[in-house]
């Protein structure tokens, strides 16, 4: 029965450390991910389909000319 | 930390369609392929115990060449 606890006395001790190590890169985690990885909003749909439209106007009357690239990267990439 | 920057919704609405629409796709691949894995299964058990067969018959000694 001895035998027996002590059996799952190491892994305990590892998945308690496990944890230990976990808990403050998975609160970094979830602090941005709460900002980056959640899905649009019914209400987000309408404000994507009007950037849809600008980015299609800019590309018709080649306002995309005027933008930097490090603009363009960034409203490629984030906003 | 660096506070972190709002996404767009035309990017988060562009990635998610994607992801759902590629989950999708996977689904339907699979539902396609898998009457035919199920069919190659069989015949590859039906063709191993047909050598096993085959393998105990020689292990008994029962050979055509009696």
């Amino acid at each position: 029965m001895a035998q027996f606890v002590n059996s799952w006395r190491r892994p305990l001790v590892l998945v308690k450390a496990a944890v230990t190590y976990s808990k403050p890169r998975l609160a970094t985690f979830w602090y941005y991910a709460k900002v980056k990885l959640v899905p649009p909003t019914p209400a987000e749909i309408p404000i994507a389909i009007q950037s849809l439209k600008n980015i299609i106007n800019s590309a018709k009357t080649g306002n995309f000319k005027q933008l930097t690239v490090k603009e363009a990267l960034l409203n490629g990439s984030t906003s | 930390m660096v506070s972190p920057v709002q996404v767009s919704p035309l990017i988060k609405l562009g990635s998610y369609s994607t992801l759902l629409l590629s989950m999708a796709y996977g689904a339907r691949c699979y539902n396609y392929s898998k009457p035919w894995a199920e069919e190659e299964r069989r015949i590859i058990a039906e063709e191993k115990k047909k050598r096993d067969e085959q393998k105990s018959a020689e292990a008994r000694g029962d050979s055509i060449l009696k």
